[in-house]
């Protein structure tokens, strides 16, 4: 449309969707053309129409759309074809990868699929896409929001991923979830550049697949497109055995393409397609199918952990996420996350915590909750394919969860216990799970998406459980066809040895049929187990996996003898209070929390924090002042320190004092910036410092700094911004903390900021550096 | 696109000056293969006329207006630019984000990478259309010269700019690359510029404290070093 309108008239840098609108008779003749070409369904001019890109033009979203629908209508008419409301990316994207949220995102595709089922279209398309987190809540507030047929399309690259680095599958499976009617590819390829792409979506979803392909490629000077019509319609006749539905041209295109397909592809010729998808989840950069034992990380789970539950009311997300980059890399294939502590917002902390666990790890996620809503909000964060954990085989909560799986396509646990607990017999366990199977099966929840748990009694409370378990998954997988979860940590609960146990019980029930164990990944013990099973079954070509694995160990010493050697550098020192100065000066973690623990032996950790730690990291800090080291050596620094300062302050936990934190400041990067480094680097020396930091992340709004600021009565206040643009964001930010009459200091920071600037927004210090920034805390806080 | 990192670049961008050694530079070798095996470059670029008028540069064939005394005095003896947006994709801004969570130190090396990765694909993009304009014989057979490439936010040609540039080579499309609401643009490591062609031989920015747009405010200076590792 873009290139057409161009060739009538319309000049670069015009909006297409105003200027089509102000000349209807020169978008009517457009879309004639293509309609008397074969077109039988057009896209309305309504590609940009969204409040972000029209913002300039002074139009509103609902005047375009209708006038542009009401014209493509027009022309339709006569031809019996469909019109098609065209919605495209925003142009911002959305976080974590960029600043725009999900509500915003939300609200801005609203308006556009109200206004355009009122105007009359007959069908809702999403093109052009290339975040799978855009497409899918484009997808959703079209479902929400108008009962229209809707078409989901997202650009690939050669490679196979978008420029967001979304895979084929994960989007035709996170999509196909959300229940869109048809689902392809459109733009930045020709025909066969995109072919091998939706041959791999058509092969994870039943829908009915649409080809919107380009030209080929354009030239770099010219911008000419290299194919031509007849070559085009050359290149698209694979479709017809692919058995594509949909099919038509993008960039580069114009309707003599058209013309030349229609004449080169037949309804009749359409293939009929029969696929066979199997179970697996997804993130929109990873696609973990159940093609051998994948392992369910667990370790994201405040229950009977006071430092997790201390993390989750302090705010302290980096802790929660630093669990979910711990367990990706010792092996977990899908995270469980589970943020449920009494007294707090766990639908609230759920909507925080999964897009960040999005923005540190690839792994698809198991949203784990007693509460609907929180799973619900889970789900609706979620940019893939999640599990939800879980079900049982009580009426009320199938009724209550299923619906919720079902609406986001999501696979789901269900328990073999209901309202009179966990039967003791398997064949009462199998009865449940066939229940479970039926309540689903009922709502359109497909078998490959339903995972079975068997449950996992304790060993030494009931002694025959673990037959019964094992003998249930093996019912389960042999009769139903369903696949298996297991939490497997509990079987050892009371007894000694427990990984030993724990390895062995986990090795049974693969043998059985386990496709899902729930396990801790950090325990190398199990995760050996599980690369041996697969090993065994065929998983490991060539024993790959395994000799990376195992190789190298036989020159490792064993775990538990190591521990108690004493580190290398450490022999050397009269004092551990010599030990830990050196250890901190030289950013060494080990020997600095061998040093705390040998402390902690003769003394109380916080005397150790005033007279050892703090001292250490003032002689650091002094000589990075002197440019006698740098922000490496300073971060290394801060890092053994920061080990230390771990050691002591679980110590405390578990006495159950306080950890003597010295004040509390609140850290932020302003709204509309996503440069956090700095502010991390500021958060990490004030929290070696001793001070309690509660860190709001970056692109945070105003009003959020002010409330946790009342909230939390914090005395200092440090925002960061690293752009001109952002400048403002400050300024305001300033403001609005004074207007509160917080009794708060405020310092900023960022490479844009100066003095001056920071006197003439109203804050009370500028922090040249992170250095500085404890000084001032010093000053402030003491 | 063959990029490289230049530690001793990245060194710079953590505050070091000089070279780094031992641990420092073995850090920065890890960081910057780890930046170097994420990068996934990618280029867009438009060769167009200029007509320099009293409200800035107009850029022929665009909405692009180019203003400020420094675009002006760059430009002067051109009669086109090429206007390019580079990036290393978001990749990298996920391998960063991850280790900020697991070792901060690390991540700050990342970061200096990174930053120093964008620049080795500016010098290569740069070539690149050097290759593009070499191509048309014709038009340019008494050789052609290019002015230092700049870019929105140095001196006085506004940052605001960005989002003109990215617009006019439609980013958002070609290579991925967005702005923000405040004008950042994402993935964050990627860097628009504008190179001057000229018939006649151009001045480039010489090297030395005096020629940076830092000096007077300078951090290195302040501490009685150079960024390149002199001692004052």
């Amino acid at each position: 449309m873009g290139t057409e309108l161009q060739k009538n008239g319309m000049v670069p840098g015009d909006l297409p969707e105003i200027f089509g609108m102000d000349h209807p008779d020169i978008t009517e003749k457009i879309h004639r053309a293509y309609l008397e070409a074969g077109s039988r369904i057009i896209y309305a001019n309504t590609f940009g129409a969204n409040r972000k890109k029209l913002i300039r033009s002074g139009r509103s979203v609902s005047d375009v759309v209708t006038a542009n629908i009401r014209t493509a209508k027009k022309a339709a008419a006569g031809f019996g074809a469909a019109v098609a409301l065209d919605i495209g990316p925003i142009g911002e994207m959305m976080s974590p990868i960029g600043t725009l949220s999900f509500d915003e995102a939300y609200e801005i595709f609203r308006e556009i699929v109200k206004a355009g089922e009122n105007a009359g279209a007959d069908l809702i398309v999403c093109e052009t896409f290339s975040d799978l987190q855009e497409i899918r809540t484009a997808v959703l507030a079209a479902k929400e929001n108008a009962d229209l047929p809707v078409f989901a399309t997202m650009t690939f690259e050669e490679r196979g991923r978008t420029f967001t680095g979304c895979l084929a599958e994960s989007f035709a499976a996170t999509i196909a979830g959300l229940h869109a009617d048809a689902i392809g590819v459109n733009c930045s390829l020709g025909p066969k550049g995109l072919l091998p792409i939706i041959k791999r979506i058509g092969s994870v979803t039943e829908l009915p697949l649409i080809l919107k392909a380009n030209a080929g490629l354009p030239d770099a000077r010219d911008g000419h497109y290299s194919i031509n019509a007849a070559e085009f319609a050359a290149e698209m006749l694979p479709l017809a055995e692919l058995g594509v539905k949909f099919a038509g041209g993008c960039c580069g295109t114009d309707p003599d393409y058209i013309r030349e397909l229609k004449k080169s592809l037949a309804p009749e010729h359409c293939a009929v397609r029969t696929v066979s998808p199997v179970t697996a989840v997804c993130s929109a950069t990873k696609y973990v199918a159940s093609d051998r034992v994948r392992m369910i990380g667990e370790r994201i789970n405040p229950t009977g952990k006071k430092r997790f539950q201390q993390a989750l009311k302090d705010h302290d997300t980096d802790y929660v996420l630093a669990q979910a980059v711990e367990e990706a890399d010792a092996g977990a294939d899908i995270l469980d996350v589970n943020v449920g502590v009494p007294g707090l917002n766990e639908c609230e902390l759920m909507r925080d915590i999964v897009p960040g666990l999005m923005s540190v790890t690839d792994l698809p996620l198991q949203i784990d909750s007693a509460s609907p809503s929180v799973i619900e909000a889970g789900l609706r964060m979620f940019a893939g394919k999640a599990i939800v954990n879980s079900v049982n085989g009580e009426d009320d909560r199938l009724e209550k969860i299923l619906p919720i799986v079902k609406k986001y396509g999501a696979a789901v646990v269900g328990l073999t216990m209901d309202g009179r607990g966990i039967p003791e017999k398997a064949e009462e366990r199998f009865s449940i799970a066939v229940k479970i199977r039926d309540a689903c099966r009922a709502i359109g929840i497909p078998d490959r998406d339903i995972l079975i748990d068997c449950l996992t009694l304790t060993v030494s409370a009931s002694e025959k459980s673990a037959a019964e378990t094992l003998k249930a998954v093996r019912m389960v997988r042999e009769k139903l066809g369903l696949k298996t979860v297991l939490g497997v940590s509990n079987i050892s609960f009371g007894l000694p040895e427990r990984t030993e146990l724990n390895r062995i019980f986990l090795t049974a029930a693969m043998e059985e049929g386990l496709d899902f164990p729930i396990m801790n990944p950090n325990t190398e013990a199990m995760t050996d187990a599980v690369c041996i099973f697969r090993l065994l079954h065929g998983n490991d070509p060539e024993c790959g996996n395994y000799i990376a694995r195992f190789g190298a160990r036989k020159e490792k010493e064993k775990p538990e003898r190591k521990a108690q050697q004493k580190p290398q550098g450490t022999l050397s020192f009269e004092t551990p209070e010599e030990g830990i100065r050196a250890a901190v000066l030289n950013g060494q973690k080990t020997e600095a929390v061998f040093f705390v623990n040998e402390l902690l032996q003769k003394k109380a950790g916080l005397e150790i924090i005033e007279k050892d730690l703090i001292p250490a990291l003032d002689m650091v800090g002094d000589k990075y002042e002197k440019g006698e080291i740098f922000l490496p050596q300073l971060l290394h620094s801060a890092d053994a320190s920061g080990e230390a300062f771990d050691v002591i302050k679980k110590s405390l936990y578990a006495e159950g004092s306080p950890a003597g934190e010295k004040g509390k400041i609140v850290v932020a990067t302003v709204k509309g910036d996503i440069h956090d480094i700095g502010k991390n680097i500021v958060k990490t020396i004030l929290m070696n410092y001793g001070y309690h930091v509660i860190d709001l992340g970056r692109d945070v709004p105003p009003e959020k700094i002010v409330k946790t600021v009342l909230q939390e009565n914090a005395g200092l206040v440090g925002l960061s911004a690293l752009m001109t643009t952002t400048l403002p964001s400050m300024e305001e930010t300033v403001r609005q903390l004074r207007n509160s009459g917080a009794a708060v200091k405020i310092m900023v920071g960022g490479a844009v900021l100066t003095p001056e600037y920071a006197r003439e927004i109203g804050a009370d210090y500028y922090a040249k550096d992170a250095k500085r920034s404890a000084d001032i805390a010093k000053e402030v806080l003491g | 696109m063959k990029i490289k990192v230049d530690i001793a670049e990245a060194y710079r961008y953590l505050g070091g000056s000089g070279d780094p050694d031992g641990p420092e530079e073995a850090e920065l070798r890890k960081a910057s293969g780890a930046v170097l095996e994420k990068c996934v470059p990618r280029t867009v670029e438009r060769i167009c006329g200029i007509r320099q008028m009293p409200d800035g540069i107009h850029v022929v064939g665009t909405g692009l207006l180019l203003t400020g005394k420094a675009v002006e005095n760059l430009l002067r003896e051109c009669s086109e630019c090429a206007i390019f947006c580079a990036t290393i994709g978001q990749e990298t801004e996920e391998l960063i984000r991850r280790w900020e969570v697991k070792d901060i130190a690390f991540a700050a090396a990342l970061d200096a990478c990174a930053s120093s990765a964008v620049e080795s694909l500016c010098d290569e993009e740069e070539d690149r259309i050097g290759g593009i304009i070499a191509a048309d014989a014709v038009k340019y057979k008494d050789g052609y010269f290019f002015t230092d490439r700049f870019s929105p936010g140095y001196e006085d040609l506004p940052l605001s700019l960005q989002r003109d540039f990215c617009g006019t080579l439609d980013t958002g499309r070609k290579i991925g690359v967005t702005v923000n609401g405040s004008g950042l643009m994402i993935p964050r490591k990627s860097v628009t510029a504008v190179i001057g062609i000229s018939g006649r031989k151009q001045k480039h920015r010489e090297s030395g404290c005096e020629n940076c747009a830092a000096f007077g405010g300078c951090v290195f200076r302040e501490r009685g070093v150079t960024c390149y590792g002199h001692i004052l």
